[in-house]
C-alpha cells in the first residue's frame, strides 16, 4: 500500500480534506481527532485494511500520520504495492 | 472521628509482601506503600501541624499519589485531588474555591506546565502558599515557600474534598470525611463480591472520589487492583494479558474500545479468567452488549451512584437478561411523588463553601434528591422510569419519555430513538420523538405502531428523523434536542 492510498483512506474515515492529511500530521492536534475518535479511527483502519496490530505497544503509534502509516503499512505493504 | 486510612489498612493481620496494586509504574506491597507514606510523612511532619490544612495534589503517579494521600490523611491534613485533565481555567478556578496551604504539583504533564499555573496563581492572589514539584512525579525534592497572606484553617473533621466541574460547568469542591471510603468498601464487596484472589482492572480516575475509594477499598481487601495511569489502549491490552483480571470495573465505552483492541491485537487471553463486568457510567445499550457478545462465562451487572453519594445501587440479575435495582442493605431508600431518594449518613459532607449547592440536592433531613423516577415491586426490586426534569407534562397528564423510547427501540426498523417534551400552547407540552432509522420508515406507520401499544396521549405528537442523537457524557443529550426544535420554530 502505498502512503498516497492510505493518505486517502484516512480522508476517507475522517471526512478531512485529503490535503490535510500530510505524513507530519498529527492526529490530535493538527486534526483535532480525540482520544475516543482515535480509537475508532484506529479500528475502522485495520478492518478496511484486514489486518491485526499484535505488535503494537503503545498509543504513541499512532501519534501522526506516518507513523501510523509505517505502523500498518508493515503488514500490507507487499501484497498491496503488487495488485 | 473518623478513620486514619493508614490504620485502616496497614493492620497487624495484613499481608504486607503480596502485590496489590499494578500499575504502568510497576508492583506494589502495602509494604511498599507504607514505606512511600513514610517518605512523604516526614517531608510533611516539617510544615507543623496539618489539622485543618488543605493539601492539594496533582500528581499522574498512581502509587506516589496514593502514598501522599496516606500522608497527608495521617497527618490530620485534608487531601484535596486534582486531576491532570483539568486546564488554566478551570484550575485556577478550582484553586480560586479551595485556596489549599500546599499544593504538590508534577511540573509538566504531556507539555502542559501546571507548575506555571499554579505559582502564577499563588503569586497574583498573594497568599502564603508551599509548592512541592516534581520532575516525573515519582521524586519530591523542589520546594519553594511563597510569603503572603495567611489562608485560615479549615475544619478539622473534613478528610478530602474532591473536585467536579459539574453539569454547569462552575467547579465545586465536594467534602468527605474517610467514612465514605470505609463505606464504600461494604459496598463494593456485595457489588463485585470481592475475595483476596480478585484481579480487578479498573480505571477510573484516582483524583474522582469513586476511584480512589475503589483504590483504598483494593488495598483494605488485599486484592490486585490493576489501573493504568493513562488510557493508552495498547498499552492497556498488554497489562491485562499479563495480569489477566477476574473482574473489570469500567464504563461501557471503555469496556468496548479495550474489546475491540484486544480482538485487533490477537490477545483474548487477556480474557481468560474474567468472571465479572461491572459497567456504570454511561447508559448501557443493546449495541454494546452486542458487541461484547463472544464474554459469555462472564456475569454482567452495573452500579447507580453518583460522586456525592458513592454506590446506591447494583444490579442482582445479570443485565444481558434484564435490567432490575437493589439498594445496598446499608442504605435507606424511600420514593415520593415517583422520584427515589436516598438517606447517604455516612457520605456527602455537602459542597465546599456552596450551601446553597449543597441543598439543592439534599433535604434537611439528609435525603439526597435522585432525581429519578422510579417504582418498586414487593421484593424490592427498583425499576428506573427515567428523569424527574425530562418528564413531559402534556395536558396535564405525565409522561416519562424512557417509556417511549423503549417502545420505539424495539420496532425493527428503528436504531435509535430519544424523546422530549417541547412547550406547545394548547397542551402546554407535546411529545416529539427524534428517531436514528435502520432502514426507511415513515412518521404514519410509527404513529400507528404505537396506538397500538400505548395510551393515545403518550403517542408521539411529531416524528422527526436525524442521523445520530447527540450525546453527552454517554446519555442523550436533550439540551441539544430541545435547541433543535427551537430553532426550527
Amino acid at each position: 500500500m502505498t502512503f498516497e492510498v492510505f493518505r486517502q483512506l484516512i480522508a476517507d474515515i475522517t471526512q478531512l480534506p485529503v490535503e490535510m492529511i500530510t505524513e507530519e500530521a498529527s492526529f490530535r492536534e493538527d486534526l483535532a481527532i480525540d482520544s475516543l475518535q482515535m480509537v475508532n479511527l484506529i479500528i475502522e483502519v485495520s478492518t478496511r485494511l484486514q489486518v491485526s496490530f499484535e505488535n503494537v505497544q503503545s498509543m504513541d503509534q499512532f501519534s501522526t500520520v506516518k507513523t501510523m502509516y509505517e505502523t500498518f503499512a508493515g503488514s500490507v505493504v507487499n501484497e498491496s504495492s503488487t495488485s | 472521628m473518623s478513620q486514619v486510612l493508614a490504620d485502616w489498612i496497614f493492620t497487624e493481620d495484613a499481608n504486607m509482601e503480596k502485590n496489590v496494586l499494578s500499575t504502568f509504574n510497576g508492583d506494589y506491597s502495602l509494604s511498599n506503600l507504607q514505606a512511600g507514606m513514610q517518605t512523604f510523612m516526614s517531608m510533611l511532619e516539617k510544615e507543623g501541624d496539618l489539622n485543618g490544612k488543605k493539601i492539594a495534589i496533582l500528581i499522574p503517579h498512581i502509587p506516589r499519589f496514593l502514598e501522599l494521600v496516606l500522608a497527608i490523611n495521617k497527618l490530620g491534613g485534608i487531601v484535596i485531588p486534582l486531576s491532570p485533565q483539568l486546564r488554566e481555567g478551570d484550575l485556577t478556578a478550582l484553586l480560586n474555591l479551595l485556596e489549599p496551604h500546599i499544593i504538590f504539583s508534577i511540573k509538566t504533564s504531556r507539555d502542559y506546565s501546571f507548575f506555571n499555573i499554579i505559582s502564577d496563581w499563588v503569586i497574583k492572589t498573594n497568599k502564603h502558599v508551599i509548592i512541592y514539584s516534581s520532575e516525573n512525579g515519582d521524586k519530591w525534592n523542589d520546594r519553594e515557600e511563597y510569603q503572603g497572606n495567611e489562608i485560615p484553617s479549615d475544619d478539622t473533621s473534613l478528610d478530602i474534598i474532591a473536585c467536579s466541574s459539574g453539569s454547569t460547568g462552575v467547579p465545586k469542591g465536594i467534602m468527605f470525611d474517610t467514612g465514605y471510603i470505609v463505606d464504600m468498601h461494604h459496598t463494593l464487596g456485595i457489588a463485585l463480591k470481592l475475595s483476596k484472589e480478585d484481579r480487578i482492572f479498573q480505571n477510573i480516575n484516582p483524583t474522582v472520589i469513586l476511584g480512589l475509594a475503589w483504590l483504598f477499598v483494593g488495598l483494605k481487601e488485599q486484592c490486585l487492583i490493576v489501573t493504568p495511569e493513562t488510557f493508552d489502549v495498547p498499552r492497556v491490552v498488554q497489562m491485562l494479558k499479563e495480569k489477566k483480571p477476574t473482574k473489570i470495573s469500567t464504563t461501557p465505552t471503555l469496556l468496548r474500545t479495550i474489546y475491540l483492541f484486544v480482538n485487533k491485537m490477537n490477545a483474548m487471553e487477556a480474557f481468560d479468567n474474567l468472571q465479572l463486568c461491572n459497567l456504570s457510567g454511561e447508559m448501557i445499550t443493546k449495541d454494546l452488549l452486542a458487541s461484547v457478545s463472544e464474554l459469555k462465562d462472564c456475569q454482567f451487572e452495573s452500579g447507580y451512584g453518583t460522586s456525592e453519594t458513592g454506590g446506591l445501587m447494583y444490579t442482582p440479575v445479570d443485565i444481558r437478561e434484564r435490567i432490575i435495582w437493589k439498594v445496598f442493605d446499608n442504605i435507606d431508600y424511600k420514593i415520593i411523588d415517583g422520584e427515589l431518594l436516598f438517606k447517604v449518613k455516612n457520605r456527602f459532607k455537602g459542597y465546599y463553601k456552596r450551601e446553597d449547592l449543597t441543598k439543592e440536592i439534599l433535604t434537611v433531613d439528609g435525603w439526597y434528591k435522585s432525581g429519578d423516577l422510579a417504582t418498586v415491586n414487593s421484593e424490592g426490586e427498583i425499576q428506573l422510569l427515567g428523569r424527574k426534569k425530562d418528564l413531559i407534562k402534556k395536558g396535564g397528564q405525565a409522561v416519562i419519555p424512557g417509556e417511549i423510547e423503549f417502545l420505539l427501540n424495539e420496532h425493527p426498523l428503528v436504531k435509535q430513538t430519544a424523546v422530549i417534551g417541547v412547550p406547545e400552547l394548547t397542551l402546554g407540552e407535546k411529545i416529539v420523538a427524534f428517531i436514528v432509522k435502520k432502514e426507511e420508515i415513515s412518521p404514519q406507520e410509527l404513529k400507528f405502531y404505537c396506538s397500538e401499544k400505548i395510551a393515545a396521549y403518550k403517542v408521539p405528537d411529531e416524528f422527526i428523523f436525524i442521523d445520530d442523537i447527540p450525546m453527552v457524557s454517554g446519555k442523550t443529550d436533550r439540551f441539544s434536542l430541545r435547541n433543535l426544535m427551537g430553532s426550527k420554530s
